[in-house]
Formats: structure tokens, C-alpha cells, sequence
């Protein structure tokens, strides 16, 4: 008798079980279809460490101080420092090798004249490992915080509290 | 329309077969043709289904888990998909290791594919289109289902490997133990129908579906379906999560599709005879027979669908005690139930 | 025919009938690169083995060659499915050794986010469970809900899985605003998701029966081999590091330790779905409660720590993380020794395994919950 109220009740729950799976499929997918919306994160989103641009000059904010370079665990960074007329220092040479980063953030917080933020990119393929060496170009930080030229289709402006993805 | 087409092709061919009827040569050389045509038309039908099988079971998996499925090869929801993977598993590299048994290893596949495929024979698509409607039909199928065994035990012996030799062990226990209580719950519907024929059997469902009749046979049936189909919760013989593929994991490319649509040609011919068995086969109101049965059979695909992604796995020692234990008397129960109602009804 | 190399010869007292079976590091259902060796007798399991060192990255040697804060983001990547409750044992550490006081602020936002962290692998140990088990659903809905975890720690953080978010004297930065929304909202969405869980998988009679009896454990083999965290409480022994030596804001707080008492993987699995529905409890009376202040101290740019050493353990999802520093006075340490809880657990694997069937061992490596990045550092 016990073994049949065993079985019943085991049946039961695979009942109750099934009726789980069948709400679950009435619910929306959740799957963000990439690339036909695009995701822009928030903006302390670590992406890859780009220089931020002095809006007057039209030049990196950063001063080749090398505080970035002693901070990075990794050893990554290769600065070349040069000198203006005006005594003042900047980088002629500014290499990430972006292949071994591990966005660690270290030297954003080492520097002391905010020249270094994290973009909010996040599509690095290259088609070659040569490529994903950065050098000043390449991290300079954009005006709108990243490069929206590839983006045809539906951007989807996704703002940390509102609606998700 | 369609049936004016019916009875024109019907009058067609027993022209055909009046006049061949006269030399002996001649009638032999139709009913050999006649026979190519229809197992020509058979594995169309199969291939095709099977290939919409596939894809319906990602698609219903995707939607039980909140998600959408291939979506992307052949634009509106990735229809394409399956013609893609088959194209895939067909491009690959024949690997046949060097420590395999060679014969086991090459034929394993076929016999298991051929397995499947035998089914085919007695399903009734519609009121005629049958490919044979022997009058023994359950008992061929009892027979027909039984050849996976031999499959499985080859590929997992053959492929020379441990964790397939434990799948196919796991596997053969399963199988064998699972046709018996589904043979005893084919047996009640037989002496509820009095046919063994399968056409039969949907004739004497004109009025009530068995499954109404016989409600705790009808799930002995799905159970003991579970297990010949090797689908979760019975899966043993290929858990994937444990024995990595268990008794194909050594197969690779067309190989592998064999068995991988073995398995989805498989559940098309068992899901189709279950609803032959239980849910008055191909008859209903207003639609053509052939549109019922597709639309009952793939209903009831989707059961064995649904169950399968909300359950987990059961252990091997669980698997046959259950089937043992619990299957094997509740299908005793039914068939001497069924015997008590046919003998005073 | 070319010889075959082995890697290990076959044991000379191998049985007639037993097998030795590989169940290897590329495996579905290992949670890493895991070898564990078996030998059967059929489907009944004689011995077992487990073989690690496949992920080893020499964690504990590069931390010797990196300077203190600089040791925070290496941490993150012992275990990967709970970053957040290492890096607080790390932080604690060294805070315990250098005498930096952090502010309370500070400390509550380390309990909001370690607790979260448990949530978030408890979710993950979860679905692996059901996927591990069979049933792919379950894995899926956890993977689901804990997006919403991961969209949080994004937003304070900035990455989704090495979030690099403590630091030495507090933490990164402050909640951004509409963190404590979202946050609440998630936990109101949880106890409902967490009761279709319970329906769907826990108190599926399939799971019962491939659970119940299981692994058994008893609470003297768990303290015998160092069991901690829902392990050792699923065996019986009532101990939390969170509520019986509390660190950071966790003396302020009430929670349920769910206890079992057979030490099977049912206790294991139910512990562990209790720590689920304490820990949402906890988070909703830390942000009702939140003081204001400061979020990080300043500390010396070149830290350097007294000589010494100090341990330092604290709660992560697995089980008791520990961490050990031995300071020379320099600015990297000396000795960085990290005690995984993983790693202990896969000990008592082969207490857990003998005498059961082979698709036991998936079952309790499932419960256990190790994480093959802590165990092989």
C-alpha cells in the first residue's frame, strides 16, 4: 500500500513538474538578439583602457607620468615619453597589449590626472594577434564614449533600472 | 477535391492491376513495383519528418526555457538548421579507430537505423495507406522494435571503449526489460480491439479511444516508450552528462547521424503506433484521415517532448526495479482487467 | 601495432571483474577538468581517485611577485563562480595584518555583494546539479535569473564574472543610483522563481530517488576531513563562519543556517536551496539598513605590511575559504597560502563514491560544488 502511494505521489510531482515547464514556455524569451539590438552598457563598464582626450587641445589628457606602467601587474603598458616647447610631457609612444589585459582597472585608479578611463567597448576580435597590440590611436577615448560607425540596425540604449535587455 | 483525386487514382491502379493480373510475370513485376513505390514514398515521409522532428525539438526545448532556437539559418526561425547540421555531420572525416572491431563498428549504425525504419511498415497513415497491413501487425512490431538491442550491444562492444561498452550494457538491461511490459499493454488494446492488424485497431476505436478504456495501460505504454526511445528520464544507454555519449561516443559524421536520426525516426514511428494503440489513429471529424494523423502524432511527439526536457535521469538500478517492480505489475493489472471487461462486455 | 603508453600502470591487485574506468578531464559533467579515476565492478563503484592539477596556474607563486592591491583582481580568478567571497578573504586578510580600519559603509556593501554572490552560484551549483542529473530545464531558468545578478554586479562593478570590486580599505565605489531598485525588485522576483524550482526539480521524485541515501556522510567523517560550509552542515555539525565568527557587517544581521542530518546529497542539495532564500533575507535587511559614509579609506599607495602572518577565513558558497600571509615587511608577500574548500571536499570523494553506482559520482560532485579553479589554484 505504501508503495503505491509512493507512486502516486511520485507521478504527482512529475505532473507538477510539467506544469512548471509549460509556464516557463508561455513566458517571453529572454534571449537579446545581437547584433539586430545593440547593447551599450553602463558607463563604469570595464572594456579596454582608453585615453581620455583634452577637449581644448584635441590631445590625450595623459602625461606620461608612468604610474599606469608600475600599477599594471601585467607589465603591459609601453609609454614614450616626450617633451613639448612648453616643458610639458606627453606620450609619443602610448602601446597596450590589449592580448594579455585583463581589465583589472589598476591603472585607471593609478592615475592621478584622470587620463585614463575603461570604454565601454566590448567587440575585440581581430583577425590577426599582431592587432591587439593598441598603440595611441587605437585608445583614444571617442566623444560619445565609444565608436557608433559600425551600428546600422536598432541600437538599443539599455539604461542600468529601466527596461532589460 | 482530394478525395475525387483518391478515387480516380484508386480506379487507375486497378485498372493497372486487372490488366497485369492476366500473366504471371506481369502481375509479379506490379506488385514488385508497387511495393518499390511505396517504400520509396515511406522513406520520404520518414526523412522528412524526421528532419521536422529535429527541429521541432529544439525549437519546443528553446521555448520551454525561455529561449528561441535556431533562428538564424533559413531567416524566419532557422528552418534551415537541420539541412545545415546534416550537411555538417555529412562533410565530416570518416574516423573509424584503429581498435575497434570493424564489422561491429560499420554495421551497428545501419542496424539501428533499419530497426527503426522496419516500423514504418505497419503504421496506417490514413484509411488505406497502409505499406502492409498484416494481420499480425502488433506482433511484427513487438518483433521489429526488438532488433535495437542488437544495435546498441554492437556499437557499444564494437567502438572497443569503456564508457560505450557501459552504455550499451545499460542499455540492452533497459530495452529488454521495457519490452515487456509494453508488449503486455499492446495486449490489452489487442484483445480490447480483436486485431492484431493496426488497421484493425483503429477501426475498433470508431467509438470510444482505447485510452479512455484503459487509462493505467495507456501510461504503462508511455513509461515502457521512454525507455525503447531512449529519451529522458530513461536515456541510459546515451546519458550524455555521465557517459559523455555513452554508446556512441566513439561515432563521429554520418555514423553518428545514423543514430542520431534513428532516434528521431524512432519517435515518430512509436509516437505514431502509440496513437494508433490509444487515440483512434487517423480517424476524426471533417479533416482528411492522413491531415488526423499527422496532427495526433505530432501531439503526442510533443508529450514525449515535454517530458523529456522537465525531467532528470534515473539511475540505472532504479530504472530496471521500476520496470520490474512497478511496470511489469501494473501492466499485469491491466491486461487481467481488460480481460475481466472483454469477457463480460 | 605501436605499444600503448599509460600514464599510470594498471594496479596489479585489479580484480577479475573490475574495470578501471577514466571518467576524464574533458567531461561533461566534472565542473572543470577534473580526472577521477574509477574502478567498477560493473556499475558498483570499488575505488576512487581523484586527479587534479589540470587548471593549475600557479596562483600562489604569483602572488609572491605582485603587490598587495595589485593581488586583488588575481584572486577573482581562484573561484571564478564566486569572485566577490574571495576577494574578501583576501581583503580581510591583509585589513587584519595592516590594521586598516574600514568604514561601516563599507562593510555592509561587502555583505550586500558576498551575499549576492551566493546567490549567484548557488544558482549556478543549481543548474549544474539538474544538467549534471538530466534534466537541462532547471539549468537554464538558473542561468536566467542569475543574468539579474550579473546586470547588478555590472553596474557596480563593471564586468560580469572578475569583478575586481573590493579593495584594500573598503570598496571600489558606491551604489550607482537605481541599484537598490533593481535589487529589491530581484528579490521579489526570487521567492517565487525559487518555489518553481522546488516544484520542477527539488521535489521531483526522479531527484528523491537519485539523491535521498546518496553519498552518505556523517558528521565525524566531516570533521575528520575538514568538510565546511553546507557540507559539513548538510552532515549535522551546525557551525557558519558568517554567524559564529562574523566578519565584515554579518554580526548586525538575523539568517536561517539550514542544517540537515544524513549527509547525503539530498541534505547537501537542500542546504544549499535554503542558503538561496537566507541570503535574499539578508540582502533585504542590509539595504533597508545601509549607513551612509564613506566607501574606501585612504591607504599608502605602496603598502607595505608588518612582518608576520595572519588567517583569515571567511563563507563563500563553497565552504570555509581560508587564507593564509606570511609577511617578510615587503610589499608582495611572502607566502600567500589559500585554503579552497574544493580542494578539501574532492578528499572525501572517495568516502562519498565507494559502494555506490557510477551515476553517483555525478551526484555527488554535483553536491559537493567544487569549482576545478580553487581546487587547482
Amino acid at each position: 500500500m505504501r508503495s503505491l502511494i509512493a507512486i502516486i505521489t511520485g507521478l504527482w510531482s512529475v505532473v507538477v513538474g510539467m506544469g512548471v515547464t509549460f509556464l516557463n514556455a508561455l513566458r517571453r524569451p529572454v534571449t537579446f538578439q545581437y547584433p539586430e539590438r545593440y547593447y551599450i552598457p553602463l558607463e563604469g563598464f570595464r572594456g579596454h583602457p582608453a585615453l581620455v582626450m583634452n577637449p581644448e587641445t584635441g590631445e590625450p589628457k595623459c602625461t606620461a607620468c608612468q604610474l599606469c606602467v608600475k600599477a599594471c601587474p601585467l607589465g603591459i603598458i609601453t609609454l614614450e615619453v616626450g617633451q613639448r616647447e612648453d616643458k610639458k610631457r606627453f606620450p609619443v609612444r602610448w602601446d597596450l597589449d590589449f592580448g594579455r589585459c585583463m581589465v583589472c582597472n589598476l591603472c585607471v585608479e593609478a592615475c592621478p590626472f584622470d587620463a585614463l578611463v575603461m570604454s565601454p567597448e566590448y567587440e575585440f576580435s581581430e583577425l590577426r594577434p599582431e592587432d591587439l597590440t593598441y598603440n595611441l590611436e587605437r585608445l583614444k577615448l571617442p566623444p560619445e564614449g565609444f565608436d557608433a560607425s559600425h551600428l546600422d540596425g536598432t541600437v538599443t540604449r539599455v539604461t542600468f533600472g529601466g527596461d532589460g535587455k | 477535391m482530394l478525395t475525387q483525386l483518391g478515387d480516380y487514382l484508386q480506379r487507375l491502379f486497378d485498372q493497372v492491376h486487372l490488366a497485369a493480373s492476366g500473366s504471371a510475370f506481369w502481375h509479379g513485376a506490379f506488385s514488385l513495383g508497387w511495393g518499390l513505390a511505396k517504400f520509396v514514398a515511406v522513406i520520404l515521409f520518414m526523412i522528412l519528418n524526421t528532419l521536422i522532428l529535429v527541429w521541432l525539438e529544439r525549437k519546443l526545448s528553446a521555448r520551454i526555457q525561455t529561449r528561441l532556437g535556431p533562428m538564424r539559418t533559413g531567416r524566419p526561425h532557422g528552418w534551415l538548421q537541420l539541412i545545415a547540421d546534416t550537411l555538417k555531420l555529412l562533410s565530416k572525416e570518416d574516423v573509424v579507430p584503429r581498435a575497434v572491431d570493424r564489422p561491429l563498428f560499420i554495421i551497428a549504425p545501419v542496424v539501428v537505423f533499419s530497426s527503426s525504419i522496419l516500423i514504418y511498415v505497419v503504421v496506417p497513415m490514413g484509411g488505406r495507406a497502409i505499406v502492409a497491413d498484416l494481420n499480425i501487425g502488433m506482433l511484427y512490431l513487438a518483433a521489429a522494435t526488438s532488433f535495437t538491442i542488437i544495435g546498441l550491444l554492437m556499437a557499444g562492444w564494437g567502438s572497443n571503449s569503456k564508457w560505450s561498452l557501459l552504455g550499451a550494457m545499460r542499455g540492452a538491461a533497459m530495452l529488454i526489460s521495457y519490452e515487456v511490459p509494453m508488449v503486455l499493454s499492446v495486449i490489452a488494446v489487442v484483445m480490447l480491439s480483436g486485431t492484431l492488424s493496426t488497421n484493425g485497431i483503429v477501426a475498433a476505436q470508431s467509438h470510444l479511444w482505447h485510452v479512455l478504456v484503459q487509462p493505467l495501460g495507456f501510461l504503462v505504454f508511455l513509461a515502457a516508450l521512454f525507455a525503447e526511445l531512449n529519451r529522458v528520464p530513461f536515456d541510459l544507454a546515451e546519458a550524455e552528462s555521465e557517459l559523455v555519449a555513452g554508446f556512441n561516443v566513439e561515432y563521429s559524421g554520418l555514423r553518428f547521424a545514423f543514430f542520431f536520426l534513428a532516434e528521431y525516426t524512432n519517435l515518430l514511428a512509436l509516437a505514431a503506433i502509440g496513437v494508433t494503440l490509444y487515440f483512434g489513429g487517423w480517424q476524426g471529424p471533417w479533416l482528411p484521415p492522413f491531415a488526423w494523423f499527422l496532427i495526433k502524432t505530432y501531439a503526442f511527439v510533443m508529450l514525449v517532448m515535454w517530458i523529456r526536457w522537465t525531467l532528470p535521469r534515473v539511475r540505472v538500478d532504479q530504472l530496471l526495479a521500476f520496470g520490474w517492480k512497478v511496470l511489469l505489475p501494473a501492466s499485469l493489472v491491466n491486461l487481467l482487467a481488460t480481460g475481466l471487461y472483454v469477457l463480460l462486455a | 601495432m605501436t605499444e600503448t603508453t599509460e600514464f599510470r600502470p594498471v594496479p596489479s591487485d585489479l580484480g577479475e571483474h573490475e574495470l578501471l574506468v577514466n571518467m576524464g578531464p574533458s567531461h561533461p559533467s566534472t565542473h572543470g577538468v577534473l580526472r577521477v579515476v574509477l574502478r567498477v565492478d560493473g556499475e558498483k563503484i570499488v575505488g576512487t581517485e581523484p586527479d587534479v592539477g589540470f587548471l593549475h596556474r600557479c596562483f600562489e607563486k604569483m602572488c609572491e611577485g605582485w603587490t598587495y592591491p595589485q593581488i586583488v583582481p588575481l584572486t577573482d580568478r581562484t573561484d571564478y563562480l564566486s569572485p566577490m567571497t574571495c576577494e574578501l578573504a583576501y581583503v580581510t586578510a591583509v585589513e587584519k595584518m595592516a590594521g586598516i580600519e574600514v568604514p561601516e559603509r563599507a562593510h555592509w556593501l561587502r555583505v550586500i555583494m558576498a551575499e549576492l554572490q551566493r546567490i549567484a552560484s548557488h544558482l549556478v551549483w543549481f543548474g549544474s546539479l539538474g544538467n549534471d542529473l538530466g534534466a537541462t530545464s532547471p539549468f537554464i531558468y538558473a542561468l536566467r535569473e542569475r543574468e539579474h545578478v550579473m546586470d547588478l554586479f555590472e553596474a557596480v562593478s563593471g564586468a560580469r564574472l572578475t569583478y575586481s570590486y573590493m579593495r584594500l580599505g573598503g570598496v571600489r565605489q558606491d551604489l550607482v543610483p537605481g541599484f537598490a531598485d533593481k535589487a529589491r525588485a530581484f528579490l521579489k522576483l526570487m521567492p517565487g522563481r525559487i518555489r518553481e524550482y522546488e516544484n520542477l526539480f527539488m521535489k521531483n521524485a526522479i531527484f528523491l530517488a537519485r539523491s535521498k541515501g546518496v553519498g552518505k556522510f556523517s558528521a565525524q567523517q566531516a570533521i575528520a576531513y575538514g568538510a565546511s560550509g553546507p557540507v559539513l552542515r548538510a552532515s549535522g555539525v551546525d557551525f557558519d563562519l558568517r554567524r559564529d565568527e562574523p566578519y565584515a557587517a554579518y554580526a548586525r544581521f538575523k539568517f536561517d543556517v539550514p542544517l540537515g542530518s544524513h549527509g547525503d546529497v539530498y541534505d547537501r542539495a537542500v542546504c544549499r536551496f535554503g542558503e538561496l532564500r537566507a541570503s535574499l533575507d539578508i540582502i533585504g535587511q542590509a539595504l533597508d539598513g545601509l549607513p551612509g559614509g564613506d566607501v574606501l579609506v585612504k591607504v599608502p599607495k605602496v603598502l607595505k605590511l608588518p612582518e608576520g602572518d595572519a588567517y583569515s577565513r571567511v563563507e563563500s558558497p563553497r565552504g570555509e575559504v581560508g587564507l593564509y600571509i606570511v609577511s617578510d615587511g615587503g610589499t608582495s608577500p611572502y607566502r600567500l597560502k589559500w585554503r579552497a574548500p574544493s580542494f578539501v571536499h574532492l578528499e572525501s570523494l572517495a568516502l562519498m563514491c565507494d559502494g555506490y553506482m557510477v551515476a553517483d559520482v555525478v551526484a555527488n560532485i554535483a553536491a559537493l560544488d567544487i569549482v576545478l579553479g580553487e581546487v587547482d589554484r
